[in-house]
Formats: structure tokens, C-alpha cells, sequence
């Protein structure tokens, strides 16, 4: 009797440490945990938009809700070693033997909160581009190897309030390499406050903003009367 | 009844809790810079005693290292 | 804003300028860059329609201190509810480029002198009454356009057809709309679309026949998303290339070009064959008919064409459709048989509401006409069509194609109501305008090809040009900028900058703009908008109206164009309604078009008519249910039309398409948005698409400078490849708002035989590198 109960009590362990372990290898290859309630269920699209993802529009729809922790454009620069530059990661990266690929997208691609940084995930305007550790670099420490004269805090931002006309909508300050995706850094709770966006359900962008790349010369066109 | 407006330099790394302190005078509407470390600041009262009052509230922030009087308009 | 709080704001300003002077790159965190407008007075808004392209917006334009300063979306306007595009936005910017018109110039010896408004215009009225007294009253001509407004055209029609009486009166829309007129004229027998705006709110899926809508239509587009993100409808692009359209629709289907008719007689095939045909109302309200098949391309001299109709039966039809199965169109199309048999199930689907909708693609095409017809015959097929939702919904380019140039006439054949042909016609036109009738020339004289190629030999000497700009837009263009700079030809032109049409010109008359003068522009679906005069415009310049007027009135009508000043729109717009009056076409009466925005015609007792045909809307309709009343026993016809190729197709020599259209940036030739700065510098200079197999075939990169040929012209220009559009191999596309890259000096100038419209889509060429 006693053994019955015995074998009875280790095939109810293996079954749970099976149960366990599936579970746990599922649940590796999901996305990060969602708390906050202004998310509805994440559409996958079926085409791009040139490459141009929508998949943010459905559900970006509140985003003048007060998102906690807040996102500031200073922090975005912050990230960034000068104008288009592409961010270092702030954060520690478990897996070293990847190239990044699923394991970066599955924070990155479509955002969320993490508890564990509290702070929502960035979503990457280029998910087509999987080798992320060849850009991106990782930060080990904060000490420097030598000095150095590159002035990391006069970085030049690009100008935000743009329009022509008051009331016109604001062009595009920045060159869309790369940024084809506008809803990633301009709507959602990991977008920067002051570039957020306040109709992200409109997503026909270029249909309004024009692009007026900042570094770019162009002077105005007009003819001589012959 | 003047209205002056102010470049106020606080001490190095105070930048912050000068906001919080100037905030919460009365009559002093701020305008910090986003990317330096300059407080453009003016300040709207109706008589000379308060203009006092306010001139001795200033003396009493520590964090203020230089206040810039930019521009004033007695009316 | 009182005083205090502009001192207030004087203080933080000159702080903010203190800090920027001792740190430069100083960024405050609430600017204050909109000070000047604050400080000087509120801006005033009224309502106007966009300047631009044929959705007709509303907008509303803010002017203070004389000056328009800012444009906003009219919350009011059902057409686009407060939402515009960049061209909307800052449509305003396009009255003050640094090279505006302010006064006239006449050509001697080769020179432009500056001369007086007033002598400028004794010298175009004298030499018009020259040309008349020495080459007859054809050999002079005018030349408007889908952005004149309908005073502009009226004035128009009334002086060149009732007064001087010659019918060399055209304007550029025959090279935008003429198909689309000829198809509704052939399938209904009255112009213009039978559903409006509305259907984009009820309907469930949206084909579009080659229109890149993402970039033309931008605002209807966007309610085209906002419907199928929120509801779930379906886009599907049927085009020849891939556009920003394409990326955002469900499906997007490629065909060769001009097969778009084998395939819309697939699609045809395909519903009779699987019994989705609605036969109650096809025996009821449809009758078949033919046309004559083999027509050329218009492309000698002197072309003629009348088309001949045939009456057909059902029977007919199903048998000569045998030839368009489905897999023997994906042949010669491209399109694949389960990719026709897609969209032949949406159509076919009883349960779904679908809305065709198309612009260039379809009309720019030699086979224009057909094409038409062919889409109709699918909504009429399975009974869908002027109901909510439910129709084909032939888009306008410009913004007054509609209101201007198909509503008042300002064409060869037509009065503003009915044709010259018709004696009952030109009676009512003459009484109304005061003429004798025996003024209005009952033979239609020369369509917009054939009259410049009439200038071009001589039989025209004379051509005003308003408001268009033909020395960029003309097919084959060489011709017809040589044949304008002939000996004995005399080219006045009336424009707002200096264009590559003015370099031609004898005289130049500086015109109005916009909202610098009173007007009304009617759009796409039927709405006539009004808009006042906000702003003086600059110099001795004058609305295009006035200009004709004056003319006139040195020419001797005084009697017809005696329209006080402060009212002569009122007064125009007023003569105008009455060639228009009847339920079946009413213009809204200019008071409720000043309070709200727009109003569509027919607008019967007080209400409009949303839907045309259909006895449930439109109180025009002499019996219950649909009645097509603008043809006999009010049956609108299905026209058997077949598939017939483009005049020049790719061959050895000359490989690959050139195709051509707009982009979102550009209006036409950029005369006006290329002198907006931000419109500019987001575009600056035309480019070549250029396929991504067919370039590393040539070792093409993007950016590398390509030299385009055909057998008329050549031209380089910068290629450019995983741009905003990818053509298919064998194909480029070149947009035309560049008018020092006049890629018309490729195009060739085949037309529609029915409508007279050339085909800026589909001719040969050959790229190299440069």
C-alpha cells in the first residue's frame, strides 16, 4: 500500500515537472507581460505598409492617457550619441551567443510594460533588420578606457516645433531611414511625451507631413520671367 | 505694479529642486530650459509691498547661484 | 488678449532672447514662437474649398492684417471633416512665391515689356477682332481649365460660343475627365456620378481601378482605412504598379497595362458563369448595346470618329463574353485566374456592399471610354449601384472638372445645358444669354489635341490659355510648343507665375488666385462650394472672370457681360442656375452654398439628391425603384466592349512602359506647390521608378542619373529604385509636376476616339544608364 502511494506520489511529481517545464518553454517564447488595461488584443497584420507597420494603430488609440513611467525626449537623446544615431542598449542582454533576432523583438517589436525595469519597451521602427547586436551596442561600464573631447551633451536635436502655418501640421525633421514606422516612436507609452502623437489613428502619416529633412540644403524654386 | 522677467542660474545640479521651490511662489510663472541649465522666470504682482515680499523670498532660496534681471515694466 | 498679458509676453520673450544670445541652441520647454500672431488681433476664418485636387475639401483660411496665415480643415465639411493634406495645409503659402505676376507683359521683338492691365487688354481684344475679321471667327481659340471656377467658365461658354460664335473652346480636363464623361454619357445618358461621398461610410469593400488614392485622394483615402481598421472592410488595388496604395490595401492585383479591359470583361464572364447576376434588375433596368470595335488611336491628322451603336440581346453578350474566361485573360493580363475569380466574388456577393472607385488609370487610356463602360457593366450586372454604399464612383483630378468645365460646358460639343448639336439646345442657351441663336455654331470644332495641332498647322491663329499650363502637360509635347512659337501665332496667357506656358506667350495677363477673388468650384461627388474673397491680390492682377469680361466688353458685347462689379458673381452664378433648372440638375441657390459648406446638385426643395436614380432618393425619377432616366425607357445601357492593345506597346527597340502621374507632394506642374517651401524641399526634383531586377540588369543604382528615350524625346533624369512606388519589370514611372524635366516630351499623344482623351499612361521606351 505504502509503495502504491510512493509511486503514486513521484508520478504526480514527474507529471508536474513536465507540466512546468512546457509551460515555462512556452511562455519564453511570448511577450513580455502586459498590465496596463489601455491594451486590446495585438493584431498581427497580414500585409506592411511598405514598411510601414500599423500593427501599433488598434490599440494606441488613448494615448493622451498619463502613462507611468513617462518617457521624455531627453531620455531618447540621452541613448543616442548624436543625431541618428542608433541607441545603445540600456539595459543588461542575457543571451550574449545571439545576435539579437526573436530574442530583442520579443520585448521590441510590439512594446509592453516591464516590471522589472519599470518602463515600457521601446517599439523598433525596423524589425526586418534581426542582427540587432551589430548596431546596437550593449553599456558594461560606465568608466572610460582614455578622456575624451567628444561632446556627448551638444548633441543638435532636431527641431520639433515646425509647422508653417500655425496650425499646420508638423513636417518631418528627420530622415526616415530606417523610420519608416512612424507609430513606433510616436505613439504608445514608450514614445517620447513631447512626439506623441494625438491621432494615431490616422495612418496615411505622409498624407499631411511632409518630409523636411532638417540637414538637407534645399533652396526655394522660383523662375525669372522670360 | 511691475512685471519683470528673470535668467535665474541655479547652484550646479540644483536645477530641479529650484523648479520645485520657484513653483510654488506665488506670481512667478517659469519657463526652464530643455536642454540647459537657465530658468527664464516672470513675475506679475499688483503692488510694491508684494514685489518685496517676493524680492525676500528669492534671498531665502538657497539653490539660486545668479538671478539676471532681463527686462521690467512698471505699469 | 489685453495688455498685461502682452507685456507679460514682451518679458518672457526678451528673457528667452537674452538666453539664446549668451547660449546658442538654448531650447525653452514652451516656446514661443507663435508671439506675432497673438499679439496683433485674432485671425480670421472663413470657409473656402481647397485649391487643389478633385475631393474638394473643406478648409477653412485664416487671414489677419490682409494676409492668409493659416489653414485649417472645416470640421463642417462632410467631404473630409476637418482632416486635409500637406498640399491643403499649406495651400496658402502658394499666393506668395517670390516670382508672383503682379502686372502685364507684352512680347515685342522677342522682349517682354511690362505694359498697363488696361492697354494689355485693348491688344488681346484688337488682335482677337483681327484674327476673326482676317482668318474667320474658327481661327481663334480659348483654352481654360479644370481650376477655373464656374463664373470663370460661364463667362467663358457665354463669350466664345454665344457672342463670337465659334466652338474652339476647350480646357484641360479633356486630358483629365473627357472618358469619364463619354462612359457616363454612353452607360446613362447624363454626366457626372450617381452615388457621392456617403457610400464610403456604408460600403464593404473598395476595388480600386489604377489610382494610387494613398497619394491623390490622400483625404478620401484616409476615410477609406478609417473604415477598414474600424470595421473591417476590405481595399483591394488593381493597378499596373506598386504604390503606397497597394502596400496599404488588403490585396494588391498587377496587370499589364490596357488589360484592364479583358479584365473587367473576366470579372464579367465570371458573374454570369456562377449565377450572381441580379436578373431582376438587369431584365428591368438594362438594355445591351455595341459599339464599333477597331477605332485607331487618333494619331494622324484630321482623325475623325463617330461611333455607331448597336442593340444587342443578353444572348449576345454571354457569347461574345466566352472569349474573356478567366484563364484565357490571365493570359494576356498577368492577373491570375484565382486573383479575377477574387474579385468577381466580391462583386458577386449579395451580402456585400462594394464601391468601385478609379481617376487616371482609367481615364488617361486609349480605350478610356470602354473602360468606363466596362466597370459599369459590372455594378450594373449585379444591381449594384446608386444605393448607399453600393456604386462605381468615377473620381475627379482637378477641383473644378466638375463644377467648371462638365457642368457649365466649356467644351467643343457642349452648352451648359445639353450640346450645339441640338437645335432645342442652343435656343434655350441663346435665350437665356441674350444672343441670337443663329450666333451658337451647331458643329463642334476642335477637341483639345486637335486644337493645338490646329495652331500647330495654322488654322488657329490665335489661343487665350487660363489657369493651365499646356507647356508641360501637352503628350508629345515638342509638337505643340513648336508649333505655339510658329510665325503669325498669337498665345495670350493668364497665370500666376512665370511656367514654361508663358515663355510662349505673347501676352501675359497676371490673374487672381483662389481666395483672392469670389468664386465656386463644384468636386468629384456633385458639390458646389462657394468661397468669398479674403485677401487683395497682388498688383494690377485680376480674376480670370473680369479679365474675359473685359475683353467682351471692348469687342462690343457690353450688353451681355453688363454685370456690376460687387455683384457679377452673384449675378453670373444666378443666369447660370437658370440653364440648369429641373430636378434632374438644380444648383443649390448661392445663399445656402455662403452658409454651408457646399451643397450638391440636383438640390431639389431644399435637399439634395444623394443618389441618383434610385426613386428612393432622387425625386427626379419618373417611376418606382431604379429609373437610369437620362437614357430611353430609363434603362442604362451595358455597352459589349472588347480588349483591344495600347497604340505603342514595349517591342526590340523600345523595351520597357513609361508610365506617368502625380505624386502627393505636387499638384500638376508645380507651378503653384513647388513655390511652398516645405511642399519643395519634401520634393524637390522628379525622378525615374525603376524596377529593381530591371536596374541591376543595367547596373542602375538608385540616385544614378538614367537616360530615358522613346521616339519623340528623350531626357535624363535621377533613377530611383525602393522609392514610393515599385513599377513591375519592364515598366518606369516619371511624375510630371517637374517642369525642367518635361517627361511629356516622351509621351505620346494617342487619344480616345470617343472622348478625345490621350493616354499619358502607356507608350515605349528605351533606358540606359547615363
Amino acid at each position: 500500500m505504502k509503495r502504491v502511494i510512493i509511486l503514486l506520489l513521484f508520478v504526480l511529481l514527474l507529471l508536474g515537472g513536465f507540466m512546468i517545464i512546457s509551460k515555462s518553454i512556452d511562455s519564453a517564447g511570448s511577450f513580455a507581460k502586459v498590465t496596463s488595461t489601455e491594451f486590446k488584443s495585438i493584431p498581427v497584420p497580414t500585409e506592411k505598409w511598405s514598411s510601414e507597420t500599423w500593427n501599433a494603430a488598434g490599440y494606441y488609440q488613448n494615448t493622451f492617457e498619463e502613462w507611468v513611467p513617462e518617457k521624455k525626449l531627453d531620455d531618447y537623446y540621452a541613448h543616442r550619441a548624436y543625431y541618428g544615431a542608433p541607441p545603445h542598449i540600456p539595459h543588461p542582454v542575457s543571451n550574449e551567443m545571439t545576435m539579437g533576432g526573436k530574442d530583442c523583438l520579443k520585448c521590441h517589436e510590439n512594446g509592453g510594460y516591464v516590471n522589472t525595469y519599470d518602463a515600457f519597451a521601446p517599439v523598433v521602427p525596423h524589425p526586418e533588420k534581426v542582427n540587432c547586436r551589430q548596431c546596437h551596442a550593449a553599456v558594461l561600464t560606465e568608466r572610460l578606457f582614455k578622456e575624451t573631447n567628444w561632446n556627448q551633451d551638444k548633441r543638435k536635436p532636431v527641431r520639433i516645433h515646425n509647422h508653417a502655418l500655425e496650425g499646420s501640421p508638423p513636417t518631418i525633421p528627420h530622415e526616415l531611414d530606417m523610420r519608416k514606422d512612424c507609430l513606433s516612436c510616436h505613439a504608445g507609452p514608450a514614445a517620447p511625451k513631447e512626439i506623441r502623437v494625438s491621432h494615431p489613428d490616422r495612418v496615411n502619416c505622409r498624407q499631411c507631413h511632409a518630409l523636411n529633412e532638417q540637414s538637407k540644403e534645399i533652396k526655394d524654386f522660383y523662375k525669372e520671367l522670360k | 505694479m511691475p512685471i519683470k522677467s528673470y535668467l535665474v542660474h541655479p547652484m550646479d545640479g540644483q536645477k530641479d529642486q529650484l523648479i520645485q521651490k520657484l513653483e510654488k511662489i506665488p506670481f512667478c510663472e517659469l519657463n526652464p530650459s530643455t536642454n540647459e541649465d537657465i530658468i527664464v522666470m516672470v513675475t506679475d504682482t499688483s503692488s510694491i509691498a508684494e514685489e518685496k515680499e517676493l524680492e525676500q523670498k528669492f534671498e531665502a532660496i538657497s539653490e539660486i547661484k545668479n538671478m539676471a534681471l532681463v527686462s521690467g515694466f512698471d505699469i | 488678449m489685453d495688455r498685461r498679458s502682452f507685456i507679460k509676453k514682451m518679458a518672457a520673450a526678451s528673457a528667452m532672447m537674452a538666453a539664446s544670445t549668451m547660449i546658442p541652441g538654448i531650447m525653452f520647454a514652451h516656446e514661443q514662437e507663435s508671439l506675432i500672431s497673438d499679439l496683433q488681433g485674432d485671425i480670421e476664418w472663413k470657409k473656402a474649398p481647397c485649391r487643389f485636387c478633385g475631393v474638394g475639401c473643406g478648409v477653412l483660411v485664416g487671414t489677419q492684417n490682409g494676409k492668409a496665415v493659416a489653414v485649417k480643415g472645416d470640421p463642417r465639411s462632410s467631404v473630409n471633416k476637418g482632416l486635409c493634406c500637406m498640399k491643403g495645409y499649406h495651400s496658402i503659402i502658394s499666393m506668395y512665391g517670390k516670382d508672383r505676376l503682379k502686372s502685364a507683359w507684352v512680347r515685342k521683338n522677342g522682349k517682354l515689356v511690362e505694359t498697363s492691365m488696361e492697354e494689355a487688354l485693348d491688344l488681346v481684344a484688337s488682335k482677337m477682332q483681327d484674327t476673326i475679321k482676317n482668318h474667320g471667327k474658327d481661327a481663334v481659340s480659348m483654352y481654360g481649365s479644370g481650376q477655373w471656377t464656374i463664373p470663370d467658365g460661364y463667362v467663358a461658354s457665354k463669350f466664345m460660343k454665344g457672342c463670337i460664335g465659334t466652338n474652339n473652346l476647350e480646357a484641360n480636363a479633356r486630358l483629365c475627365m473627357a472618358s469619364a464623361v463619354t462612359g457616363f454619357l454612353t452607360s446613362f445618358g447624363l454626366d457626372e456620378p450617381m452615388g457621392c461621398y456617403e457610400d464610403i461610410d456604408y460600403a464593404d469593400v473598395f476595388v480600386l481601378w489604377g489610382n494610387n488614392m494613398a497619394e491623390m485622394h490622400p483625404v478620401l483615402f484616409s476615410r477609406l482605412l478609417d473604415r477598414k481598421i474600424k470595421d473591417g472592410a476590405t481595399i483591394v488595388d488593381f493597378a499596373t504598379r506598386t504604390t503606397r496604395t497597394s502596400r496599404a490595401s488588403d490585396r494588391s492585383i498587377l496587370f499589364k497595362p490596357n488589360t484592364d479591359l479583358a479584365v473587367a470583361n473576366a470579372i464579367c464572364y465570371e458573374i454570369i458563369n456562377n449565377g450572381w447576376m441580379n436578373t431582376e434588375f438587369v431584365t428591368q433596368h438594362v438594355n445591351f448595346m455595341s459599339g464599333k470595335t477597331k477605332m485607331g488611336y487618333g494619331l494622324e491628322e484630321n482623325y475623325k470618329f463617330k461611333d455607331e451603336a448597336t442593340k444587342i440581346d443578353f444572348e449576345q453578350y454571354k457569347e461574345f463574353l466566352k472569349d474573356y474566361t478567366p484563364e484565357k485573360v490571365s493570359k494576356i493580363s498577368g492577373v491570375s485566374v484565382k486573383d479575377i475569380k477574387y474579385m468577381a466574388a466580391l462583386y458577386g456577393d449579395a451580402n456585400k456592399k462594394v464601391m468601385s472607385l478609379w481617376c487616371m488609370g482609367m481615364n488617361q487610356h486609349t480605350r478610356g471610354t470602354w473602360i468606363n463602360n466596362l466597370v459599369y457593366n459590372v455594378h450594373l450586372l449585379v444591381g449594384k449601384i446608386s444605393s448607399p454604399g453600393n456604386g462605381p464612383f468615377s473620381l475627379t483630378g482637378q477641383p473644378s472638372a466638375c463644377g467648371t468645365v462638365r457642368e457649365v460646358g466649356t467644351l467643343t460639343h457642349k452648352l451648359p445645358h445639353g450640346v450645339v448639336m441640338k437645335e432645342e439646345h442652343r435656343e434655350f442657351a441663346a435665350k437665356i444669354w441674350g444672343v441670337p441663336v443663329s450666333n451658337i455654331d451647331p458643329k463642334p470644332s476642335n477637341h483639345t489635341v486637335d486644337m493645338f495641332r490646329a495652331l500647330d498647322r495654322g488654322d488657329i491663329r490665335f489661343m487665350w490659355i487660363q489657369v493651365t499650363n499646356p507647356m508641360v502637360t501637352m503628350p508629345k509635347l515638342n509638337r505643340y510648343r513648336d508649333g505655339a512659337l510658329k510665325e503669325d501665332r498669337f498665345v495670350v496667357v493668364s497665370d500666376i507665375y512665370p511656367t514654361p506656358t508663358t515663355e510662349i506667350a505673347d501676352v501675359i495677363l497676371p490673374s487672381a488666385m483662389w481666395v483672392e477673388r469670389e468664386g465656386l468650384y463644384g468636386n468629384s461627388e456633385r458639390r458646389t462650394q462657394y468661397f468669398e474673397k479674403m485677401v487683395d491680390a497682388p498688383g494690377e492682377s485680376m480674376s480670370d472672370t473680369v479679365q474675359i469680361m473685359e475683353v467682351a466688353r471692348r469687342m462690343g458685347f457690353e450688353k451681355q457681360f453688363a454685370y456690376k462689379d460687387e455683384t457679377h458673381i452673384e449675378e453670373i452664378y444666378n443666369e447660370y442656375r437658370k440653364h440648369h433648372e429641373g430636378k434632374k440638375h438644380n444648383m443649390a441657390p448661392l445663399e445656402v452654398l455662403k452658409n454651408q459648406p457646399g451643397a450638391m446638385w440636383p438640390f431639389v426643395d431644399g435637399k439634395e439628391t444623394k443618389w441618383r436614380y434610385n426613386s428612393k432618393y432622387d425625386p427626379a425619377c419618373t417611376k418606382e425603384g431604379f429609373d437610369f432616366y437620362g437614357k430611353p425607357e430609363g434603362r442604362a445601357i451595358i455597352w459589349q466592349r472588347p480588349y483591344e492593345p495600347a497604340p505603342e506597346e514595349p517591342d526590340q527597340e523600345y523595351p520597357f512602359w513609361l508610365n506617368t502621374g502625380r505624386v502627393v507632394e505636387h499638384w500638376h506642374t508645380g507651378s503653384m506647390t513647388r513655390r511652398i517651401p516645405v511642399l519643395h524641399k519634401a520634393m524637390p526634383k522628379a525622378y525615374a521608378e525603376i524596377n529593381p531586377a530591371d536596374a541591376k540588369r543595367l547596373h542602375i543604382l538608385d540616385g544614378d542619373q538614367v537616360k530615358l528615350t522613346s521616339r519623340r524625346g528623350s531626357i535624363v533624369i535621377d533613377a530611383m529604385i525602393n522609392g514610393r512606388g515599385n513599377p513591375p519589370e519592364g515598366m518606369v514611372f516619371v511624375p510630371f509636376f517637374d517642369e525642367d524635366l518635361k517627361i511629356n516630351e516622351l509621351t505620346i499623344d494617342a487619344y480616345c476616339p470617343i472622348s478625345k482623351q490621350p493616354d499619358y499612361k502607356k507608350c515605349a521606351i528605351q533606358v540606359e544608364k547615363a
